[in-house]
Formats: structure tokens, sequence, C-alpha cells
């Protein structure tokens, strides 16, 4: 199953910069290469599902992580958890919320829909850059996923 | 209660006095009939004697008249006999009349008028012979003889009479006497009694008007009571009509005269309504404006109570008003003022949450470019500073420390806002194994630091967890902070027990701080030192003092430049 363009890492995230910072994190792990950056939840929604939002029929599109913003324009981040978290075709794809929000509310809505890691980004850019590091080794590396999802 | 028994005793006792002295009278009334009776009968024994006496004289005379005719054969001398013979008859009526009562003087007296008809008899043949001339001795024996044996007789007759009567008398007087002395005794004792039953009766008046004169004073007092108190105080009768009124009512309506409402009916005041409840349930209690003289509306507050008598009807309506029109004034400023209150509070509310999602979306908002300015810059730093000259190494140093400082800021702002917003959960804590965790956790920085630090006895308190753990982390970090490097650093941590409220207590002998600052001291992102003696934001104390404010506690300090400083704090409660 596993393509040369097969995408690992699905990265959605509105702020550029923080694309381009997360990207430059993932570049010291070599796991640059295998995100996939999409820049609010509607893209998000169609990359994975496609023409098949709803229904049973099979996506194409099977990412090791999906890490996601709460604050997205257009669909926002919990909208698409929630919709990944409630479809059982993606409900196993692990979510990690990777947000600058610290906000209890936000953690327990997340939590609630099923989250599952929620990293506050932190200011400090060495910080950032282990946290994002860690995140790549853990669920891409360390963790293990079945044969097929 | 009282009354009516006094009342009987008094009738009882008045009507015993009547029955005595009515008692006493009657025996006095017998005794006096009886007393006159006798003298009555005295007198006829009297006059029986003395019509016993005139006809033994009439006898007597007629017998010396007729001695004396039969002597001198005159006849002058039997006028006496004459006499006799025409008036004795009725004389004898006379005198049986007077002893008509008395059957033995009855027998008595018939027998002397049979013995004087003989003597009259015995006369008249005397006389008869002496006319005739016969002087035959023997006859002239014989008839005196006769005549002998008649006076003889009549004079027995007359002693038994008389003896009788005198009997009869003597008796009557001893009865009499008797009678007198029953009767004075009655008199005597009947007067006691009158006397002593008036002294009774006169006692019970005494008391009588005691009472009442108690009574009358109490009803005055009440009366005055009534008359002096402030309320308005009306009495009307169960029709409703007013018959009195004190002088506050007429004050309070403005009438200067009690008979300006005297006859008017209560109703003009309340509602008709409300005296047919009063009367029904007994009193009333209600707030409303009634009309003075001159028309204007007073607040009072009136409460109408019937009045019963023993048998439960309703004798009286009474009502008193007690004018609010103060306290309607300051009703209508406390729900003014509470309506400003309340929407002050409201305000105040919204302002807060205004402010707090304000302080939240900034802090939140400025982390984005931050993250990005310093990222970018570290960035640049990691793979252009060799080719950088060292000024320009300088000035990328510089810009990577703001950038982290400005992070910490605003995680701290973050922080202080956050706080306000949460709600506290208190539960019960471990003082002791908080504060041991939190420098288990610092001990790295206690070791480069190379501080001591001892932990007393701490009490259990109840507090929210979060924040009392963030508000000793504050402390204590601060004591390490300000000890750091220092030779024989020392940190103290402990409590004592102060009127019965438990204070904490942290103490260092640190850079410590000048007490000409204090007010700056909790003052948020206030420091009393450059950036370049000890890093911090400023913010630290002024979290921990807002923690503890909010449990309602109180945190103060003492300090000296290098010498220390000693940061003290009470939770509201002390233990529990």
């Amino acid at each position: 199953m596993d393509t040369e363009q097969a995408v690992e890492i699905l990265l959605i995230e509105d702020n550029p910069h923080d694309v381009e910072l997360t990207l430059h994190a993932f570049n010291s792990q070599n796991l640059a290469n295998k995100v996939h950056v999409v820049r609010n939840g509607e893209e998000a929604l169609n990359f994975i599902f496609g023409e098949n939002l709803e229904g049973e029929d099979p996506i194409e599109k099977h990412p090791k992580l999906i890490l996601l913003d709460l604050k997205l324009p257009k669909i926002d981040g919990l909208e698409v958890l929630q919709k990944l978290k409630g479809d059982s075709r993606t409900k196993s794809i692990p979510v990690v919320m990777l947000t600058s929000s610290a906000e209890e509310n936000d953690m327990i809505e997340s939590y609630k829909l099923g989250v599952n890691s929620y990293i506050v980004k932190p200011v400090d850019f060495k910080q950032f850059n282990e946290a994002v590091k860690n995140l790549g080794l853990y669920w891409v590396l360390l963790n293990q996923f079945p044969g097929k999802i | 209660m009282e009354k009516t028994s006094n009342k009987r005793v008094v009738i009882l006792f008045f009507i015993l006095a009547l029955i005595i002295i009515l008692t006493v009278k009657f025996i006095f009334y017998q005794n006096f009939t009886t007393f006159v009776k006798n003298s009555k009968q005295a007198i006829h024994t009297l006059e029986i004697l003395i019509k016993i006496k005139r006809i033994q004289d009439m006898s007597l005379k007629a017998e010396i008249g007729k001695h004396e005719f039969v002597i001198t054969g005159k006849d002058k001398y039997l006028r006496a006999y004459y006499s006799l013979k025409k008036n004795v008859d009725s004389e004898i009526d006379e005198l049986q009349k007077l002893t008509e009562d008395n059957s033995f003087q009855e027998k008595q007296i018939k027998e002397l008028r049979d013995l004087i008809d003989k003597k009259l008899t015995a006369f008249e043949k005397c006389i008869a012979l002496k006319k005739s001339g016969e002087s035959d001795i023997n006859t002239q024996i014989s008839i005196t003889d006769e005549d002998e044996a008649i006076s003889k007789d009549i004079v027995k007759i007359t002693a038994d009479i008389k003896k009788e009567e005198q009997d009869l008398f003597e008796k009557r007087a001893s009865m009499a006497y008797e009678n007198g002395i029953k009767a004075m005794r009655g008199a005597f004792v009947g007067g006691g009694l009158s006397i002593l039953i008036l002294i009774i009766i006169f006692y019970i008046l005494i008391r009588e008007i005691k009472q009442r004169e108690n009574y009358a004073e109490e009803l005055k007092i009440k009366d005055k009571a009534m008359q002096s108190s402030i309320s308005g105080i009306i009495l009307a009768d169960p029709d409703g009509k007013i018959n009195y009124a004190n002088d506050s009512f007429l004050k309070m309506f403005g009438y200067d005269d009690i008979n300006e409402v005297a006859g008017d009916n209560i109703s003009k005041l309340t509602k008709p309504e409300i005296l047919e409840e009063t009367i029904k349930k007994g009193s009333w209690v209600y707030e409303s404006a009634a009309p003075k003289k001159d028309g204007s509306l007073i607040d009072l507050m009136i409460s109408i109570s019937a009045v019963k008598n023993e048998s439960g009807d309703v004798i009286s309506l009474m009502g008193s008003f007690s004018n609010i029109t103060e306290y309607k004034h300051i009703e209508k400023e406390m729900v003014e003022l509470n309506e400003k209150l309340v929407n002050s509070y409201a305000m105040t509310k919204t302002a807060n949450k205004e402010l707090e999602s304000f302080s939240y979306s900034v802090s939140h908002d400025l982390r984005s470019p931050l993250r990005a300015v310093h990222g970018f810059a570290q960035i640049l730093k990691e793979e252009y500073i060799h080719e950088m000259p060292s000024e320009a190494q300088r000035y990328m140093n510089l810009i990577i420390d703001n950038t982290e400082q400005m992070g910490l800021l605003i995680d701290d702002l973050l922080k202080f806002s956050r706080l306000s917003r949460q709600k506290l959960k208190k539960q019960n804590i471990n003082t002791n194994n908080m504060v041991r965790q939190i420098i288990k956790d610092m001990s790295y920085e206690f070791e480069t630091g190379g501080t001591e630090v001892s932990v007393g006895e701490l009490p259990s308190c109840y507090a929210d967890e979060v924040l009392l753990k963030q508000a000793w982390i504050n402390l204590i970090s601060n004591a390490v902070k300000f000890t750091k490097g220092q030779d024989n650093a020392k940190i103290e941590i402990g409590s004592y027990k102060k009127s019965d409220v438990d204070v904490y207590f942290i103490k260092d002998n640190g850079a410590g701080f000048d007490m000409k600052y204090y007010d700056k001291l909790f003052g948020a992102f206030q420091r009393l030192h450059l950036p370049e003696e000890y890093e911090g934001t400023g913010v630290g104390l002024a979290l921990a003092q807002r923690i503890i404010h909010r449990h309602g506690g109180y945190i103060w300090a003492e300090g000296e430049p290098d010498k220390g400083a000693i940061f003290y704090f009470i939770l509201e409660g002390g233990t529990l």
C-alpha cells in the first residue's frame, strides 16, 4: 500500500509561517517529504474523502497522522475533527491537535470528539521544534499501525 | 370573677343581716306585745282590784247603813243600801267583763254575784223586818247570823278574787320581767350580730372599692398609654362608627379635634370589605394610603382588630395606624439602590468578561506572529550566524532574547487572565505533600542554585489544587531565584498559628527588597530588579496574590535589601 506518493502526515494549518516552521522541523527528521499541507478544513476534507464525503465507499487517502489546527477558515478544526472521528473510514487515523489555544474548553471539546493528542504550540521556536520532532518520531516511527487501515 | 363572688357574698350577708334584724325585731315585737298585754292585764288587775274594793266599800257602807238603820230606824241610813242595790249589778257586770278571759275568776265572780244577791236579800229581809217592827230577837239574830255568814263568804270570795288577781299580776309581772330580759338579750345579740355583719359588709365594700380603684388606675394608665401612643389609634363600634381617636391619630390625619372624626365610619379610611374580613378573622394587617383631612394621601401600615367579649361577640373595632411614609421612602430608595447595584454589577460583570476575552484574544493572537518571529530568527541564527559579522550576531541574539521575553510575558498575561475567569474548585489539600512535591520537581534548580531548603509542618487547607500549587510554585521559585548563587543560601518554609488562623511563610536569605517599594511588590509586571540581575516578568507575585485573594485570604511580606525576605499568607477559613 505504501507508494512513494503516500502521504504519511497531513498538516492542516492556515498560517503560512507556522507551516514553514513546522516543515522546517520535520525536515530535521527527514519527514518533510511525507507531509501534505492543506490550508483549511474544506481542503482537508476534500483531500481525504474526495467525492465520497458521505457514504460508505472506500477512500483513497490514509495518512498515518493528521496534524490539525483549531482556528481554520471556512470549516474550523473541531468540525473537521468531528467529521474525521465520526466517519468509520477515518476514525482510526490518529489526529493530533496542534494549536495555539490552551483554552480548557477547546481541550475538553477536542477530547470529547476523540482527539488522540492535544499539543499547544509554544512560542519558543526551540520548544516548537522539539514538539514537532517528537510528534513525528512518535506517531510516524514509533507508533504501530495495522497493515491496512 | 372576683367581682361576682364579692357581689354574692355581699348580698348573702345583707340577707343574713336582714334576717337577723327581722328576727330580732320579731322577737322584740313579740315580747313587746306580750309586755303590752301584760301591761293591759296589769291595768285590768288594777281595775279589778279597784272594782272589788268599791264593791266591798259599797257592801260595807250598806252594811254599816243597815246597822245604823237597825239601830236608829232612820231611813237616811238606807241610802248606801239603795245605792248598792242599784249599782252593784252593773259593777259586777263590769267586773265580769274585766275577767272575761279568766274562767276561774268568772266562777268566783258569779259566786260573788250570788253572794251579793244573797246579801241584798238578807238586807231586805232585815230592813223589812225592822220596818215591820218585828222585834223578835231570834229572828234578828238568825238574820244577823245569816248576814254574818254571807259577809264572811263575800270576804272570802273577794279575798280569793283579789289573790287570784294578784297572783296573776305577779305571774305576769315576772313574765314581763323575763320577757324584758329576753328582749334585751335578743336586742344585744341581734345588735351585735348586725354590727358584725355591718363590719364584714363594710370590709367587703372597702375591698371592692379598692379593687375598683386599682382597676380604674389600670384603665387610666391604659387609657393614657393609648392616648400617648405614637401610633394613631381609633376605636369604633362594630359597625365602624368611630367613637375614640388618640392625639397621634388626629395629628396624623390633620384633624384638630376628635369631634371632627367622631361618628365617621372607619371605612372612610379603609375598605369596607376589610372590616368584614376583620370581624371574621379577628384581625387584618396591610399597607395602604388613606386620605388626610385636607384630602392628601398618607402612606400607612394599618392593623385592624376586632375586640371580642367573653362570649365571642364583637364589641368594638380597634384600628392602629403607623405612618410609613418614611419607610416607603427608604424602601423606594433601597429598591432604586438595589437596581443600581444590580445594574452596576451586571455592567461590571460584562466589563470584566469583555476585558478577559480581550486579554485572552490579545495574548492568543499575539502568540502566532511572535512564534513566527522567534522561529525565523532562530532559523536565521542556526543557518547563517557564521556568515554574520559579530555585531549582526549580537543583534540577532538580542532579537531572539527579546522575543523569548515577550513570549514569557504573554504566557504570564494569559495565565493571569485565565485565573480570574476560572471557577475555584476547592478541596482539602495536604499542604505538606504539595510543597514537598514542588520542591522535588524543582530539585534541579535547588541543586544548581546551591540552595538549602527546609520545610516545616504545613497544616492542610481547603483550596483549589491547581491554583494553590501555582501560588506555591511562584513563591518558592522567587525564593530560589533570589538566593541563586549565594553562599549559604537558605530557604525556610513553614507555618504558625495566630488567633486560630494558620499562617504559611516562605523565608529566604537572598536579595530581599526595600520596604520603601512595598506597594510595588505585588503589582503586576512590576519589577524591583533589573532584568540582568534577575530574570522574570514581574507577574509571579501578582499572580500569587490574585490566587490568594480569590481564596479570601491575604498575603504580605517583609524584606530587607541583601538580607532576605519573608512572604506570609493566610487562606480563608484557616484549617478545617
